[in-house]
Order: C-alpha cells, then sequence, then structure tokens
C-alpha cells in the first residue's frame, strides 16, 4: 500500500469524521442504452472488526449482459487470488477505464458514529442492523439512480457477502425489496469468491477502507497500522495513546472491547454514568445512596 | 496480637452463615475498643452489611494493636463447620498475621481443635454510615418477617412494604396472583419479643427485591427480632441485634421504572 500513490474518489481529503455516501457516475452502457437495461448488483464490506477508521460497504453494479459477457475474463473473478497492489489498480480501473463498465456507491460509516449508536443508553443499534440499513440504503438509492436516467430498468439479482446468518437477512431484505423490484435477493458467506461483481464490491470497499485509515494516520501524525486489535501497531497505538478525559481521536470505535479494556487499564479517570448504575438490575447503588456527593462524575452533576 | 474467645461457636457459625451468600470476601477490623467489624457490600452493590462483634460479644477480648483479616468467609464457613455449637470458639490472630487460627474446645471432653486459615489482601473501603432520620421505624418478630421473605418470594421477585400510622403491610404481586399480610402495633407483655412496634414520622411505601430479603432473613435465628428502618428513596435498615453489637443490612430499595 505504501507505494501506492493513487487516490481513490471514495475517499475525500480530508477522510470525513461521519458517515458518508460517495456514487459513481452511472456506466455508458446503462446510460445511454436505447433499450432498458437488466442490472445485477453486488455487496460486500471492509473493516467489520478493526478499532480503528470507518466500516465500508460497498456496492457494484453492471449490466446483466457484461455481467456475463466481460466481467468473468477479467481479474475480478477470484478474488482470493487478488493482491494488494492488484486491487488497487483494479479500483483505478473501475474508476477510469471506460471499457469497465463497472458503477459504484460506497457508504463509510465513520467510527464515531458506529460508537455512538452501539453505546447510546436507549435504542442502541449493534453493528450488524447498522450493515444491513446501510446496505438496504445502497441498493434504494442506486436503483433510484438508475431509474431516474433509464426507468425501464430491470434488476435482476443482487448478490451479497454476510458474516452472520443467510438466511434471516434475506428474510429481512425481502421485506423492503419485493420479486418485483429485484428478481433475485442471493446472500452468501464467501460470495466475493463465487460472483465477480461482488469481488468488484469487495474491491471498492477494501481500497477506500485502506486508503481512509492510512489518510487519517497522516493527518493525526499516527503509526496505527491496520486498525485491526491483533496488530501490534495498532494495539500500541490504543494502548500508548489514552488521554485520561478525553479518550482517544475521533478515528477510535469506543464501543469495542479492546477500547473499553485499554481504557481500564490506563490512567483513564473511571466514569460511572448514573443512568447504568440505575437501569440494569432495578436498583440504586447502596453506596451511592449514601453518598450522593461523591467525586465520581454523575449526570446530577452537569444539570446542577 | 488478637484473642477473642466466643462461649459458644454456634454465634459465629450462624453469623458467617447469614452474610457467606451475599459476600465472599471482606476484611474483619479488629480494635480493643469496638472488637470486631465487618462492612462488605454485594457484588450487585445493592446490599450492604455491616457487623459489629463488640467485646462483650466474647467471653475474652484482646487485641493488642489495630488488625485487618482479609478473609474468603467461604473458606471460613467450611473450618466453622468442623466445630460443635457449644463449643469454645477462640480465633487467634498475631500482630502482622498471614493466618487466622481458629481453635474450638469441648467443653466436656477435653479435646482441642485447631485450623488456620490463610488470609488475603481484600481492597475495600469503609464507608461512615451516620444515623439517619428515619420515615419510620417498625420491631417486629424476626421469624415472622423471615416466614413473609420466604413465602412471598415464591410468589413475586419483589416484597412492598407500606407502613402507615395504623399498620404495616407486606404485599407482593406475581404472575399466579397477590398476596398481602398486614400487622396492626400490638404489646405483648408476657413474651416482649413478640410484640410489634411501629413509629411513623411519614408513611411509606418502598419495593424490595425478594432476593436480597430473602438473604438477610438468613441472619433471623441471630435475634428473635428484627428492627426496620424505612427512608423514602434511602437504602432501608435490617438490624438484628446481637448480644452487644449488632448485624445490619441495608438495602437499596427497587426503583419506580418509569419507562
Amino acid at each position: 500500500m505504501e507505494e501506492t500513490t493513487y487516490a481513490p474518489p471514495t475517499v475525500p481529503n480530508p477522510p470525513p469524521l461521519h458517515t458518508y455516501t460517495d456514487y459513481s457516475s452511472i456506466p455508458s452502457s446503462i446510460l445511454n442504452s436505447e433499450k432498458p437495461t437488466t442490472i445485477v448488483f453486488g455487496i460486500d464490506e471492509a473493516g467489520r472488526g478493526p478499532i480503528i477508521g470507518p466500516m465500508v460497504y460497498a456496492l457494484a453494479y453492471c449490466t446483466l449482459e457484461f455481467a456475463m459477457e466481460e466481467l468473468p475474463n477479467l481479474e475480478f473473478a477470484d478474488s482470493k487470488q487478488l493482491t494488494e497492489p492488484k486491487r488497487w489498480e483494479l479500483m483505478k480501473d473501475i474508476v477510469e477505464k471506460e471499457e469497465i463498465q463497472i458503477g459504484y456507491a460506497v457508504t463509510s460509516l465513520s467510527p464515531n458514529d458506529i460508537s455512538v449508536s452501539m453505546l447510546r443508553s436507549s435504542n442502541v443499534i449493534n453493528l450488524n442492523e447498522q450493515a444491513h440499513s446501510a446496505t438496504i440504503d445502497l441498493i434504494r438509492t442506486v436503483m433510484e439512480k438508475i431509474r431516474a436516467v433509464n426507468p425501464e430498468t430491470n434488476f435482476d439479482a443482487v448478490y451479497i457477502d454476510t458474516v452472520g446468518p443467510p438466511a434471516s437477512y434475506t428474510t429481512k431484505l425481502r421485506k423492503f425489496f419485493t420479486v418485483e423490484q429485484i428478481n433475485k435477493i442471493v446472500v452468501e458467506k464467501k460470495a466475493d469468491d463465487t460472483y465477480p461483481i461482488v469481488s468488484a464490491a469487495s474491491v471498492v470497499a477494501k481500497v477506500t477502507r485502506d486508503w481512509s485509515v492510512k489518510c487519517s494516520a497522516e493527518i493525526i501524525g499516527a503509526t496505527w497500522g491496520s486498525g485491526y486489535p491483533s496488530d501490534p501497531k495498532t494495539k500500541a497505538y490504543i494502548n500508548s495513546n489514552i488521554h485520561p478525559w478525553y479518550g482517544w481521536d475521533e478515528n477510535i470505535r469506543y464501543s469495542w472491547g479492546t477500547a473499553k479494556t485499554a481504557l481500564e487499564n490506563s490512567n483513564a479517570i473511571n466514569m460511572r454514568w448514573e443512568h447504568e448504575l440505575v437501569k440494569k438490575h432495578g436498583f440504586d447503588d447502596v453506596v451511592g445512596m449514601f453518598n450522593k456527593t461523591d467525586n465520581e462524575i454523575t449526570k446530577n452533576w452537569f444539570v446542577q | 496480637m488478637l484473642e477473642g474467645k466466643f462461649d459458644q461457636a454456634s454465634l459465629l457459625k450462624k453469623i458467617i452463615d447469614s452474610i457467606k451468600d451475599s459476600v465472599k470476601l471482606c476484611n474483619f477490623n479488629c480494635t480493643e475498643a469496638d472488637g470486631i467489624t465487618v462492612q462488605a457490600i454485594d457484588d450487585s452493590r445493592v446490599l450492604l452489611i455491616a457487623l459489629k462483634m463488640d467485646p462483650g460479644c466474647f467471653q475474652e477480648f484482646r487485641c493488642d494493636r489495630d488488625l485487618v483479616l482479609g478473609l474468603d468467609l467461604e473458606s471460613l464457613g467450611k473450618i466453622l463447620k468442623q466445630g460443635n455449637n457449644e463449643d469454645y470458639l477462640t480465633l487467634i490472630a498475631e500482630d502482622s498475621p498471614d493466618s487466622l487460627l481458629v481453635v474450638f474446645e469441648d467443653k466436656k471432653k477435653d479435646r482441642i481443635s485447631e485450623f488456620s486459615l490463610k488470609l488475603m489482601d481484600i481492597d475495600s473501603d469503609v464507608l461512615t454510615i451516620d444515623d439517619m432520620d428515619n420515615d419510620c421505624s417498625l420491631t417486629m418478630p424476626s421469624s415472622e418477617f423471615a416466614k413473609i421473605a420466604r413465602d412471598f418470594k415464591t410468589m413475586s421477585e419483589s416484597l412492598q412494604i407500606v407502613v402507615t400510622k395504623e399498620s404495616v403491610k407486606f404485599k407482593a404481586e406475581g404472575q399466579i396472583g397477590s398476596g398481602n399480610v398486614i400487622f396492626k402495633p400490638h404489646t405483648d407483655l408476657d413474651n416482649p419479643e413478640e410484640s410489634i412496634k411501629i413509629d411513623v414520622n411519614s408513611p411509606v411505601n418502598l419495593t424490595f427485591g425478594a432476593k436480597y430479603l430473602n438473604d438477610i432473613v438468613k441472619a433471623a435465628s441471630l435475634s428473635s427480632t428484627i428492627t426496620m428502618k424505612l427512608t423514602d428513596k434511602a437504602p432501608a435498615l435490617f438490624e438484628f441485634k446481637l448480644p452487644s453489637g449488632y448485624l445490619r443490612y441495608y438495602l437499596a430499595p427497587k426503583f419506580e421504572d418509569e419507562e
């Protein structure tokens, strides 16, 4: 990655700290088609596990014709074989080469939004639900965009790579998209190995995430590696850059267990939120009831 | 050096049995003036236990220097099972001890059994609990209260205590139905411990976790009466008097769900 100088257009400079979605222009084979086209979608994600950086969902699409005749001959066909430099090369091809008739849409869920959704006191949205709604929104908006230029478009299939159980996810998606809207919904584990269009989506997702993490690191001046908790560089960054009051910068997913452990093992100030003490088991903390003027921070402290 | 001799091993046995299900580890703080005091909080931080065994609890008591003995109550319970209820029981510890010596002496036979229990370092802050103004105070036979706590737990997860000037009402509402027991104050001159005494500054209506009340009434065998001091939005005090000293439980009431 270090040698790559190609900056993918899916990451604004500087990378936003909020969640955003970026769309490619619609490929000319769809835009300029005289007759109604048939479209296939592929969806993949990157950066589900890391503690640093966004979680990226990418949707890649092309005409059924292109998917059947051209795509199998391109290097997307076998995503297992894709090396890091190859992935960047393919990303550049998708963006720049006229003969690669693939469009894409990318949603980058910011670490801050992920953490806030997972950590708030009520209406917690877990990672799976966040992933599902990002996916559903991607499909819906891309369908609208294509319909806007070509109202007669048919959507043949959406292929989705999943880490969760495929059956329940398929059922959930069917509530949003009828058979008339999308003919087939295929949710599979390792779909990127089977369907080249998913492989293309995985290229877009991975490159977007990697570039975003790299740019953020440069802005902060951090060496935090890949962002996965298992990466020694990431581990070192997490454990040695804790501000006792603020924790870290906004690139960190505070809702990760690793973050919690790191805070607990550091000199970070221990905060106990009143609602956490109270709501969980229906009882107040007996010591807290004796000693209302605790030196720990409570919500009351702010209100007064 | 600490040397505390109980006339009956049963006293300490009962005390440890009453608290070991709520608290696993605790510090015995030993001083010449106050005897042995313990303060501990259960893991859920809803129940606080305060134990005070004054020197008067002991047949003989000396404590040359203040000592803190970190004890695993389960282990202490195992050792206490080794002696008979009527035995003399002596607790012995050196000035900077790494273990506690527990000695049983049979009063009739010349049998002496000695056990040594390893001590632990236990982190704990001692909370100063001032005497609070209470909304009401209630004294009743501990066996009556124990029966209510046990019976109502089979019906509901919580037990409501409603005190008015005229009566105290224990209420439980469960899936199968509901129940309540009402007591009116009365004085039994022949058996004073059977009396029910209610002092009310202002009426209270509090709900407690039935599980915690069940843990508390394990101490019912220590004293024939129990005194409850209840105040709105404050921990309730359940007190069992010892021959000299007390075993107190402070229990956080259930809060009303606003949602």
